[in-house]
């Protein structure tokens, strides 16, 4: 018998929105999980998947895309790549596995959400395969990241690190939350789907492939852009949602689950992706800086999908390009001194040449960034290592969780010396928040009730949460004394100044 | 550097370098004739480029490999696109809106 065509079959198959029998309509999709919009399911019935596939066809693929990946890795495990790598690459492995994998876990539980309270049939099959994704997408680096404790134990927080009270992953789960969990469905699937995958995913998985295809790492360069390939499909479902919303009167709210969705992610990418491609990649390996895959994947292909779908950019755009530019160089320096708040052994990836590197393509690094480095550098070439880790703890910010900084030897002049860093801060019902950026702020401003409750690590030092003593801070965070992070080149890094010394010696 | 949306109107698959992506520019430059096909080229993947729209038909590609290939085939290879993309049963449409 001759098997339909699945163009034949989709449309009935389909239309999956029976008039429920021992509910009612609103039991079964409760408005606050499903649609506080108040749009007609009949508008939410005309979603149409712009990248169909049937079940049949989706396992099949994912089939072969395992067999890919998991083949490259078998037939690579003998050459010992990882024994061999750089501190810098191994630090970047770290970097990336660590946070990511469970993150991976937080989106099936998201995309599962979706599945079950939205109102659009097709966003519903979309949703299935994007939760099987994420499954997958969690398990694939949870298995690739496992092979590597035998060498390092630094991979055994692939998994546990979503189970701490870590600061970075304090920081990584309140976005999370905030965008997939605390949402409804049509809300946290424009967040998701459209402000973090089809906005940021790009970067770290098809930007740092080309990084780690030319470091040779090819098992890494294969799985990250096999899981790409599932991101590149499921990222669709919030473009049919913008519309809809548009359509129905509802441009308003779209836009700014676009605008906060991205900020929140933007955030996390920048320490995320910048440290990763503008340190951590060993200088002959980088295919690119972050500000320019920042321009090829988000300032030019995202931009123009969010105006072609008739929303603007985010009012913070042009804050936007600044940061771009600058916010990632100071987590970069914050990383390093308090390396021994990560679980990891951070680098400074700041030797002659990578500075000159770092001078190219951010011209003015030299005279910023570079002067808290020269700092540093000084202070190990006096053996001074004490003075390279600072007494006090930082300011962190109320919503991005991440450190508040500036850029050195701009702005404000105090004692001498010049930093522009800004807490904007907000007195909200009786206690201070401290921002990073006009842009945390508003989020903050937008919802106060959502957020106030939130805690930073700073201050739940402050409230008493982390215990007394010179520990405390360090249990908390679920890290014993051999988790606590070192100079991953045991400061051999400033070797390259020494010449110079030399000869000015001379 | 970009400026947001300087490239127009370039719409297409961003594909991982190998063998598929390599039929994949060969059957786009045939499927789009008389079009311009812009390429670009980077360590691990390739990016391919028509402005307006951009079609990819799963039988021109089979032609330029000597075998089937399926929509599977393609999105295995496929890890992004730019513009908006249009499933259809011979194919895929990448528009820009």
């Amino acid at each position: 018998m001759a098997l339909l065509e699945m163009h034949e079959w989709y449309d009935l198959t389909r239309a999956t929105n029976w008039t429920p029998a021992y509910v009612d309509e609103e039991a079964l999709f409760p408005p606050a999980l499903s649609d506080p919009f108040g749009i007609a399911v009949e508008q939410w019935e005309t979603f149409d998947e712009p990248y169909k596939v049937s079940y049949r066809d989706y396992v099949e693929t994912q089939r072969d895309k395992d067999i890919g990946a998991y083949s490259v890795k078998s037939a690579l495990a003998r050459a010992d790549f990882f024994k061999k790598a750089s501190p810098h690459w191994k630090a970047l492995l770290a970097l990336h596995f660590s946070p990511i994998g469970f993150a991976e876990f937080h989106s099936a539980s998201a995309f599962a959400r979706m599945t079950r309270f939205s109102r659009a049939p097709g966003m519903r099959n979309m949703a299935t395969f994007g939760t099987l994704d994420e499954m997958r997408h969690g398990q694939i680096q949870m298995y690739f990241a496992y092979e590597f404790i035998k060498h390092d134990r630094v991979f055994d927080w692939a998994h546990k690190s979503s189970k701490t009270e870590n600061w970075i992953i304090i920081s990584l789960r309140h976005a999370l939350d905030d965008i997939e969990h605390t949402r409804d469905a049509i809300s946290a699937a424009i967040m998701t789907n459209f402000a973090f995958e089809q906005g940021f995913t790009n970067l770290q998985f098809i930007g740092l492939s080309a990084d780690a295809a030319k470091a040779g790492d090819h098992t890494f360069a294969t799985m990250l852009q096999s899981i790409q390939t599932d991101e590149a499909r499921h990222a669709q479902i919030g473009t049919p949602l913008i519309s809809i919303m548009i359509e129905n009167g509802r441009k308003a709210e779209a836009q700014r689950l676009v605008d906060v969705g991205f900020w929140r992610i933007w955030k996390q990418f920048s320490a995320l992706s910048g440290i990763s491609m503008d340190y951590y990649t060993p200088l002959e390996f980088r295919e690119h800086s972050l500000k320019e895959f920042m321009h090829e994947w988000v300032v030019d292909q995202f931009a123009r999908n969010i105006k072609a779908l008739g929303l603007d950019l985010p009012w913070y755009w042009d804050y936007f390009l600044h940061d771009i530019e600058t916010f990632h160089h100071s987590q970069q320096i914050g990383v390093y001194i308090y390396r021994a708040t990560e679980w990891w052994r951070p680098i400074a990836c700041v030797s002659p040449a990578e500075r000159d590197w770092l001078e190219e393509k951010y011209p003015g690094w030299n005279d910023t960034y570079g002067k808290c480095w020269d700092v540093v550098i000084d202070n190990i070439r006096q053996g001074r290592f004490e003075r390279t880790v600072p007494e006090v703890p930082p300011l962190i910010c109320n919503m991005c969780g991440l450190e508040v900084t500036g850029v050195a030897g701009t702005g404000r002049q105090v004692n001498g010396r010049r930093w522009n860093a800004t807490d904007f801060h907000l007195d909200h019902e009786g206690r201070r928040y401290h921002f990073c950026s006009e842009p945390c702020k508003w989020v903050f401003e937008l919802e106060p009730a959502r957020y106030q409750g939130h805690r930073s690590i700073i201050d739940r030092v402050l409230d008493g949460t982390v215990p007394p003593g010179p520990d405390g801070f360090y249990e908390y965070m679920g890290q014993s004394f051999e988790e606590r992070g070192v100079c991953g080149y045991d400061y051999q890094w400033i070797d390259g100044y020494d010449p110079p010394r030399a000869a000015a010696a001379e | 550097m970009t400026t947001e949306g300087d490239a127009g109107n370039l719409v297409g698959p961003v594909m991982r370098a190998g063998e598929i992506a390599d039929a994949v520019l060969e059957a786009i430059r045939e499927d789009n004739e008389g079009r311009e096909v812009v390429t670009e080229a980077h360590a691990s993947y390739i990016r391919i480029k028509v402005a307006d729209e951009c079609v990819l038909r799963y039988e021109t590609v089979g032609d330029m490999l000597g075998r089937t290939v399926t929509r599977g085939d393609i999105e295995s290879n496929m890890p992004s696109f730019a513009g908006f993309i249009r499933t259809e049963p011979d194919g895929i449409r990448f528009v820009a809106r």
